[in-house]
């Protein structure tokens, strides 16, 4: 995969782990891609069933990883994951129905709501893959008209899932998002939250906007 | 008649067996008829020009109003013949001489 993705010029790759990864797996996937002159920001996807569990992992499990991304499948959890500071990425379950996404979405947020390419990969485009695909026109739609950002990735755990930033980008043009915002959402959207998480790995950091600065002696 | 202007991409074919440019020229095309339909080919007019089959870079030229669709098109395709298949794109140039020197420049494309 880091040489694949060499090869297709990516600068940045956010690595996922689980809860349980250990702290050796994660340093040997990073080191790989760093070896190759990709920088790495470690993530984690959190799927909570409640209210409860969300706001505890994400006390757990916040200063572990660089970017938080949660997964929503109820309107409860949905207004507090775009409310929570904590969290940097919202996504939907796949089994979350068409008509129901758009009643999930706040009217407006800063957080920014992410699209994953995989879940789009089927060989078949007709019978099995429509309502997917409708479902992420559905999404992207929604998402525009709220005036939320959006975020693509491609949500790869092989290489053969793998796609270019602008692949992806030109598959949500296709779906109805306009292409300059379609660019912002594979390269500057992504990367000022990697970016904004990054800097709290300098020992100087605060909290947003704040840090400590000494006096020249 | 004018023949419109063309638009020349260089894709990364990364594949679990050799695939012959007479097969990928085919699911090149057949994935943009998938998307868009048969007058989707007729207006994109995908054509294969060059296929590297050591490095596994193909050129496909297209209509310049169709590129990001058929960014779009090939970039789902997931499987040729029950082999798992991943099309990325690398570039997209005017001319068949700037998109071979920009390969020809970037020393990840030598391998």
């Amino acid at each position: 995969m880091a040489r694949l993705a060499t090869r297709i010029g990516l600068r940045l790759v956010g690595l996922t782990f689980d809860l349980q990864t250990p702290n050796e797996e994660k340093l040997t996937a990073a080191k790989q891609f760093e070896e190759r002159g990709i920088e790495t920001v470690s993530r984690i996807d959190l799927k909570p069933r409640n209210r409860n569990q969300l706001l505890m992992t994400l006390r757990k499990f916040r200063f572990r990883y660089d970017v938080v991304a949660v997964e929503c499948s109820l309107r409860q959890l949905t207004a507090i994951a775009f409310r929570d500071q904590r969290v940097d990425l919202v996504f939907f379950s796949p089994g979350v129905s068409k008509s129901r996404l758009g009643e999930l979405l706040p009217r407006r947020s800063e957080r920014p709501v992410e699209v994953n390419v995989v879940d789009l990969l089927s060989d078949d485009l007709t019978a099995v893959s429509m309502p997917r695909l409708l479902r992420m026109s559905n999404l992207i739609l929604a998402a525009q008209r709220k005036h939320l950002p959006l975020v693509i990735s491609s949500g790869a755990s092989d290489m053969l899932s793998m796609r270019s930033p602008r692949d992806m980008a030109a598959i949500a043009s296709v779906f109805g998002l306009e292409d300059a915002r379609a660019l912002d959402a594979v390269s500057s959207i992504p990367l000022s939250i990697a970016e904004k998480n990054l800097e709290k790995h300098i020992p100087r950091y605060i909290s947003e906007g704040v840090e400590m600065v000494r006096p020249k002696v | 008649m004018n023949r419109g202007s063309r638009r020349y991409v260089a894709l990364l074919v990364a594949y679990d067996v050799d695939l012959t440019r007479e097969k990928l020229s085919d699911e090149i095309e057949s994935s943009v008829r998938r998307m868009f339909g048969e007058q989707g080919v007729l207006w994109a007019a995908p054509r294969l020009i060059d296929y590297d089959t050591k490095r596994m870079i193909g050129i496909v030229r297209c209509s310049h109003l169709w590129v990001e669709r058929l960014r779009a098109a090939v970039a789902l395709t997931t499987e040729i013949d029950g082999s798992r298949v991943a099309f990325l794109t690398l570039r997209s140039a005017g001319t068949l001489a700037a998109l071979r020197e920009f390969l020809h420049s970037q020393p990840q494309f030598q391998e």
